[in-house]
This record gives structure tokens, C-alpha cells and sequence, in this order.
């Protein structure tokens, strides 16, 4: 078998389509700019030795106000991160050349269509009661099935089963289900010892803050303060329930296991209770803390970002150099500090089989550039962009005919009413060409190597699915840490799958909200974890503002682990779904609930707006 | 009034005689259904205080839901034709309800409660089988309903059970979580209440697969986070305060 022939690669690369695309991520005027990181950026493109790193490293230190940042600055970037990024680099651009590229894909493809293609009687579609051995391959469906084993040995240890039940409530994130077992626990806390409280609180707590009762999670945490143990969950917690009470004391900043308290630390910087000077002082002080988990970068990001952005770029970069992706250059903050991004990298271009990427856009004619041009960009050059305008009234529509008159790889269409996302997705998938799809959202920003990844993991693994990590910014670039002290997070945005999963797992449910987690753990359970590859690599940067749907009143998911009643409520019901099958719940009942909040959305027409002459044949 | 319902049918003439034999003298009136009797069998015939019910259809299990007439404040027993209760079942369920704190409530002595992610599995249940010990009273997602103990007020109607069929706890219980009536199990020793056997049974093995409403029904109602916190932390002051282990003994 041979590669697929490239279609689109005879007019996707002309330099004009590039030039001509707003915001463009490689524009060559932005790379000729003096801008904050010019010199490491050009040295990296034009594939320069280490002299003209240093060169570079040297030109920047030199731009410093003073001798002391200048010292910093030095300590800072010996031995990293542009020298290593580049040998990287060239390690990692090796594996695709032609021939390597052909061999890989004759032994896999045949291996993830077959297991794209599935076995439709593995996915349970009746009850599962007569089952004594455990029919699920989901490790959370598994455990659900070794839970309600332990459940009939639970005479006169009802309490020590409910509180692994709740764990596992918040494992799933069937928290109506935890709050009434939260709700037993702490009605009846006279009946748990100090070890139970101390065991059961983070989970109870966790329970409590995602049904919007952080309050009370707050008085149970005082009640119990003689229970609760010192480690790094419970310090996490505390971050949440009492933000007022963080300070910028260092010492606080150190979670008891010894590592950073990212959260912490990023909440005292937000709060301005962390000056960057201080911020950059207990970087110095205690850099361990940032080079064992490179995230904890994007608190020194955050900290430098409005202070000075050479600076904070540099530590961005030392993040990102840490996952071998290109370092970023960020013109300016501005309104959407994704607009100014941009990524430092060579040109080399990539072909392969078709890959078809999918977006709807709602009101996005402030990303659109940014988000459609990460994709134009892609070193894996054979690829079609679908997008979808799903009825906006701004300037969305002229400016992807503007992006698509350069580009006859993207293929624009409009919804003759507002159909939400997921039914978007549904349309492109039966319209989409290409033998692998993934996914974009109109406001996220993808990184240039992102579908080369990708597609790379796929090949080599002969798995048919794959999804990446990703970070959320907010629009005046703050990198956003959650709960659990990760800012870097899994992106089921950029799931990426051989189009035969789709026929097999799909269709995405209608809803306004949460399918694609859905359709995952559908997948999960359907190909078994070992069919999907997850990526460590962040591969976008997602927009994290008031627009974005995880924020949107009545469906929102937030930092703090709030979860609205619309999104529990789903959230729970598909669980039980996967648990007992479609014959027990099926799918009217979950998009009957979806329809009470308002969330189920009816499916609309789609119409063609990109020339006929440059649509690809079907 | 202390009224009890049994159904029964022929196959269980034999446990039937011996059920009658322990319950003799405990209620002022015993509905008896007979399923598929062509007549009122001549051993039952001297029995007092009995009225023998002959459906036109075999109304199985649901024919202990026959609508007797009785008044919110009567006390309704649900009885099974293949259980031998104690001399003192009805007097000591009777001041179990009358002295336990919770308002509405209902009582039985074989108790389950199910797992919050029930996936239909007989694994997936906690059951407190009516011969065996409990040293507590505790709360249940539902009872066994032929060891319960309810008022008039609470009996669901005839028609409401009637499509429940080999399922009637499941749809008891539905029917009490509705209403906000909580379900409790008794404390007692083991073999208070005793198994007889039978040659015959209406009830199949737990271990069939249910029918798709039903397992549905049961994630209705099921788990401990269904159950009344407040109600649970009430009941365990309760059995601390008056519960006397010792007394559970069977004489």
C-alpha cells in the first residue's frame, strides 16, 4: 500500500495563501519584527548552529534593565532552552521522512481500521444483570462492577461503603448521586472516626463545591479541623473554599509533599498578594520546584506577563520547550492575548493521508484569524479545515470567505438555523473526506506540529484515537491552574480519530454541552483504554473567557470544580447509561433532561459557502 | 383495625396451612386471594375472621394489594404464603411503629438496599434477609412486602400495583419514595421469621435478568444517597437510646 495521494498539496502551499491569512502564525513580516524574542526566533527558523543561539540568548539578556535581572536572566537559560529545543527538533523531524512515513502506515492501517471498525455487540445495548464476570473494559465501569460486588458484604459497614462510593461518585462525576451520600456522611459524622473524616473530607468537599455548596464545604472544613490531615489534596482544597485567606507568603507556597502549590501561588498573583519581583525571587530561590513539573512555569507567565513580556515569555517558552513544541512569541497581551501569539519553527511540510478538521463558530469573528490560521499553518500539510457558521451575526462569514479565498483547503458552510456544536459535528462528519478527523473550537489556538502529532501517534501506536493536553488562557493571559494544581489538562477538543470510529461510536449527542466528553467515554468503553493513545503533549491553547461554553451561565464547569445542575445532571445520566445500557436508560430520557435546561439543540441544514469550483469532489 | 393480605395459589396449599397456623388469632381480618382456586380450598374453610378473595384473572403477587376497604388509620400487614411469623409479629411491628420517631414510615423485616450505581445485578444490592439478625433498625430503599407493616393511608392502590407482577417490592418501594415515606427494617434475631418450603414458588430466582423497567425502576429509588439522612441520623439516636439487643432474642 502506498501513502494517499496528497490533493490538496498543490495549492495549499503557495506562499501567498500564507501572507494573505490574517494573524497568520508563521507571517514572515511578524518574524522580521523587532519583537521580544526576535533573535532566538530567527536563529531557530533559519536552523542556526549554537553561536548564533548564544548570539541570540545574548542579545536578549543584554535588552535587560539592570545587572541583576541580567544575572538572572543568564542563570536562567544555560543550557535551555533553545539548544536542546533544537536537537530535539531535528530528533523528532526524523521520523517522518518518506519512506519511514510509508512503512509505519502500511503496519497500522490496516490495524486501526479494524479496530475503528469495531465489534457492534461490544457496546452493551441491554442489561447487564445476569453478568458474573465483569463484561466492561472502562477502568470506571470496572471499578463501578467491583464496588457493587463489595456492596453485600456491607452489613454493619454501611458507612466505609458509602465513602468509597463517593469517591467513586466524583471519579465519574455523578455528583447528584454524592451529594446524598455526602449528605449521609455529614448528617452522621458522629458515627465516622477521625480517620474516616480525614479520608472521606476531599471527597466530600470536592461533592460539595460541584453541586455550588461551597459554603457549607467551608464550615465542614472548620468542623472537622482537628481531622484533617496535611497533604497536598486538602491543601488544594483550602485554595478553593478560602481564597481570601491566600497570601504571598512563601513558605505557604510549598504543598506538603514538597512540590510547588502552583494554585497557590498562581491565585496570589492574580490577587496581588505575589508581586513578579517576589514571584521571580522564589523562582530563583527554589527552581527546582519549576524544572520538576515544567507547568509551574506559567506561574512566573503569569506573574511577568503585564510587567514585562519578554520575560514572561521566556518562562512560556520554557514551558512549552519542555514538550518539544515550538517556543511561542506573543506580540502583545491586548484584548485576546491568542491573537498576538505566534510560533517560532521551521517549514518543513509534511504529507500524509487526508486529515479533516472540524469547527463550528459562533460569534467568533475576534478568533477566527488566530484559530483558523493555527490550522492553515499545520506542518502536516494535507489537510481540510470545515467550518461551520452557525448563524452569527458579526463579521464571521467575510472573514472565512476572506481565509478561503487564499486557501482551497478550507471548506466554509453555513447553518440555516443555530444548531449548536455538536450537531455541527455530526453534519461535517458525513461531509468530511479525509481517513482520520479531529476537531477544533473556533476561539482555541492549535499549535503548528499539532495534527502532525497526531497523526504520527496514530501510525505508531496502530491505535485508532488519540487526544492531546492543552492549556486555558484568559483573554489578558493568564494561564489558568485548576483544582487538582494542573493547568496543563486532557483536550477532548482535539480527539483525532480514523473516520471509522465515528460510524462505530457516534453520533455526538444533540446537546449544547459536554457530547464530546461523552462520545470519549463511549469510545473508552467500546475500543478499551489500550485502543486510545493519550498525548502529553499540549497541543492547544484554549481561550478561557466569559464566552467560552464551560463558562456560560447554566452550563458552566469552572476552575474552582463548580459544575452546573444542567451538566451534573448529564453528566450522571450518560455514566449510568454506559453502566446499564440503552435498554434500561435510553437516549430520549437523557435528551428529554437535556431539553428541561434548555440544552438540547434540533439539527438545521447546512449550506455551502465556499465556491463550488473549489469544493474538493465527493 | 389490624387487617393482613396474602395471596396465595395452589401449589402453596401446603406452606399456606402452616402460615395460617402462626398468624391464627394476630389480626381482626385476614384478606386471603386465591389465585387460580376454582373454590375456597375445605381445609381454609373453617378458618376465622377470613375473607377469601377469587380474582377473575391469577393476579399473583399483586393480589396482596387487594383493595380491602380499610381506613387511613388501619393497620395493613402484607404477608407471604411461605413464611412462618412469630407469635408476636403483629403486637411487637405494631409498637415498633408506634413508638419509632419517624412520622411516615413504613415497616418490614426483610430489607434492600441497593447500590447508587446499580447496574442490575443481584451482587448490586445490600439485603438484610428477613431470618437472619439485624441489631439495628436502619433504613432501606425497600422491604420485602411480605414482611410489611403499613397503615391504610399508605397501602398503594390496587391499580397501581397491578402491572408489577413478580416485581411488586420494586414498585411498593417506587411508590413509598414518592411519597417521602421512608422504609425501615426491623431489628430482630434470626429465625424470627422463617423460611418454609415450597414446592412451588411465584417467585423466580433474583438471578433472571429483570426487564428493562424494572432495573430502571430500581435506579429510581435505589442507593444510600436516596435515603433521608436526617431520618438515618434520627433512627441510629433512636436505636442507641432504646434498642435493647438482648430482647431481640427469639423465646
Amino acid at each position: 500500500m502506498s501513502m494517499p495521494t496528497n490533493t490538496a498539496s498543490k495549492t495549499q502551499q503557495a506562499p501567498a495563501a500564507r501572507a494573505a491569512t490574517p494573524r497568520s502564525v508563521l507571517n514572515p513580516e511578524r518574524q522580521a519584527s523587532p519583537s521580544t524574542v526576535a533573535e532566538p526566533k530567527a536563529a531557530v527558523a533559519a536552523g542556526s548552529n549554537s553561536t548564533a543561539v548564544a548570539s541570540a540568548q545574548s542579545a536578549l539578556i543584554n535588552r535587560a534593565e539592570n545587572e541583576l535581572l541580567r544575572q538572572k536572566l543568564r542563570q536562567m537559560m544555560t543550557g535551555l532552552p533553545w539548544r536542546l529545543y533544537l536537537s530535539l527538533r531535528k530528533l523528532s523531524l526524523s521520523y517522518l521522512s518518506k519512506e519511514q512515513a510509508n512503512t509505519l502506515y502500511e503496519k497500522s492501517i490496516d490495524k486501526i481500521q479494524r479496530r475503528a471498525r469495531g465489534n457492534p455487540t461490544t457496546l452493551r445495548n441491554g442489561q447487564v444483570g445476569a453478568a458474573a464476570q465483569c463484561p466492561y473494559k472502562h477502568p470506571l465501569l470496572k471499578r463501578t462492577f467491583e464496588l457493587n460486588n463489595s456492596l453485600r458484604n456491607a452489613t454493619n459497614a454501611e458507612f466505609a461503603w458509602v465513602m468509597q462510593a463517593l469517591q467513586h461518585s466524583v471519579s465519574v462525576e455523578a455528583y447528584d448521586i454524592g451529594i446524598g451520600l455526602a449528605r449521609l456522611l455529614i448528617d452522621n459524622d458522629n458515627q465516622l472516626s477521625s480517620a474516616e473524616r480525614a479520608t472521606v473530607f476531599q471527597h466530600i468537599a470536592a461533592t460539595l463545591i460541584a453541586c455550588g455548596q461551597g459554603d457549607e464545604a467551608r464550615r465542614l472544613a472548620v468542623r472537622w479541623a482537628g481531622s484533617l490531615p496535611s497533604n497536598d489534596v486538602i491543601a488544594s482544597l483550602k485554595i478553593s473554599l478560602l481564597p481570601d485567606a491566600v497570601t504571598g507568603d512563601r513558605s505557604a507556597m510549598i504543598l506538603p509533599s514538597g512540590k510547588l502549590n502552583a494554585l497557590r501561588m498562581s491565585t496570589a498573583i492574580q490577587t496581588g498578594r505575589m508581586s513578579p519581583e517576589q514571584a521571580l525571587d522564589f523562582y530563583f530561590d527554589r527552581q527546582s520546584l519549576f524544572d520538576s513539573n515544567p507547568q509551574n512555569y506559567l506561574c512566573l507567565f503569569n506573574a511577568w506577563r503585564k510587567v514585562d513580556l519578554t520575560l514572561a515569555t521566556t518562562f512560556f517558552n520554557k514551558f512549552t520547550g519542555h514538550y518539544r513544541i515550538p517556543p511561542v512569541v506573543i506580540d502583545a497581551i491586548g484584548d485576546n492575548v491568542l491573537q498576538g501569539v505566534s510560533f517560532v519553527g521551521d517549514r518543513r511540510l509534511l504529507d500524509g493521508p487526508l486529515v479533516s478538521i472540524v469547527m463550528g463558530s459562533f460569534g467568533g469573528a475576534a478568533t477566527l484569524a488566530y484559530s483558523v490560521g493555527s490550522l492553515l499553518q499545520q506542518t502536516y500539510r494535507n489537510i481540510e479545515v470545515l467550518v461551520v457558521d452557525d448563524q452569527s451575526d458579526d463579521d464571521s462569514v467575510r472573514q472565512l470567505k476572506a481565509i478561503a479565498a487564499d486557501d482551497s483547503r478550507l471548506r466554509l458552510f453555513k447553518s440555516v438555523n443555530n444548531q449548536g456544536v455538536y450537531n455541527i459535528r455530526n453534519a461535517l462528519i458525513e461531509r468530511a473526506e479525509g481517513q482520520f478527523i479531529t476537531f477544533h473550537d473556533s476561539d482555541d489556538l492549535s499549535i503548528p506540529s499539532r495534527i502532525e502529532i497526531q497523526f504520527h501517534a496514530l501510525i505508531t501506536s496502530g491505535r485508532p484515537l488519540c487526544y492531546g493536553r492543552w492549556i486555558r488562557i484568559t483573554p489578558d493571559g493568564r494561564a489558568v491552574f485548576f483544582r487538582d494544581q494542573a493547568a496543563l489538562r486532557m483536550c477532548v477538543v482535539s480527539l483525532f480519530a480514523h473516520r471509522d470510529v465515528f460510524r462505530w461510536i457516534g453520533p455526538y449527542r444533540r446537546s449544547q454541552f459536554g457530547a464530546d466528553t461523552e462520545f470519549l467515554e463511549r469510545a473508552k468503553e467500546a475500543i478499551g483504554p489500550d485502543g486510545i493513545e493519550a498525548i502529553k503533549t499540549p497541543l492547544n491553547f484554549g481561550l478561557w473567557s466569559d464566552s467560552s461554553l464551560t463558562r456560560k451561565p447554566g452550563i458552566e464547569a469552572l476552575e474552582d470544580g463548580f459544575r452546573s445542575p444542567a451538566r451534573r445532571q448529564y453528566a450522571q445520566s450518560a455514566f449510568l447509561q454506559r453502566l446499564v445500557g440503552h435498554d434500561i436508560i435510553d437516549d430520549r430520557e437523557i435528551n428529554s433532561q437535556l431539553n428541561q435546561h434548555g440544552m438540547l439543540r434540533e439539527p438545521s441544514e447546512l449550506q455551502a459557502l465556499t465556491p463550488a469550483s473549489l469544493l474538493r469532489s465527493t | 383495625m389490624r387487617i393482613a393480605n396474602m395471596a396465595t395459589f395452589p401449589g402453596r396449599l401446603d406452606s399456606l396451612e402452616q402460615t395460617l397456623a402462626s398468624i391464627h388469632g394476630q389480626f381482626d381480618l385476614l384478606n386471603l386471594v386465591l389465585n387460580e382456586f376454582q373454590d375456597v380450598p375445605k381445609s381454609l374453610r373453617s378458618i376465622e375472621s377470613v375473607n377469601f378473595v377469587r380474582p377473575d384473572q391469577d393476579m399473583k403477587d399483586v393480589g396482596k394489594f387487594y383493595d380491602c376497604g380499610a381506613d387511613a388509620d388501619d393497620y395493613i400487614f402484607l404477608l407471604d404464603d411461605d413464611i412462618a411469623y412469630p407469635r408476636d409479629y403483629a403486637d411487637r411491628m405494631i409498637d415498633y411503629f408506634e413508638t419509632m420517631p419517624l412520622t411516615a414510615k413504613v415497616l418490614g423485616v426483610h430489607g434492600v438496599t441497593y447500590s447508587d450505581f446499580f447496574d442490575g445485578r443481584p451482587q448490586s444490592r445490600l439485603v438484610y434477609p428477613f431470618n437472619r439478625r439485624l441489631d439495628r433498625f436502619t433504613l432501606v430503599n425497600q422491604l420485602g412486602t411480605g414482611t410489611v407493616l403499613c397503615k391504610g393511608a399508605d397501602m398503594p392502590p390496587l391499580q397501581h400495583m397491578m402491572c408489577a407482577q413478580r416485581y411488586v417490592d420494586v414498585r411498593f418501594a417506587a411508590y413509598q419514595y414518592t411519597r417521602g415515606v421512608d422504609m425501615v427494617c426491623v431489628a430482630r434475631d434470626a429465625e424470627w421469621l422463617k423460611q418454609l418450603e415450597t414446592r412451588d414458588s411465584i417467585f423466580d430466582s433474583f438471578t433472571r435478568v429483570w426487564p428493562s423497567r424494572v432495573t430502571r425502576q430500581a435506579l429510581t429509588i435505589g442507593g444510600f444517597a436516596k435515603l433521608n439522612a436526617l431520618h438515618w441520623k434520627c433512627l441510629s439516636e433512636w436505636n442507641a437510646a432504646t434498642l435493647d439487643t438482648d430482647a431481640l432474642a427469639v423465646g
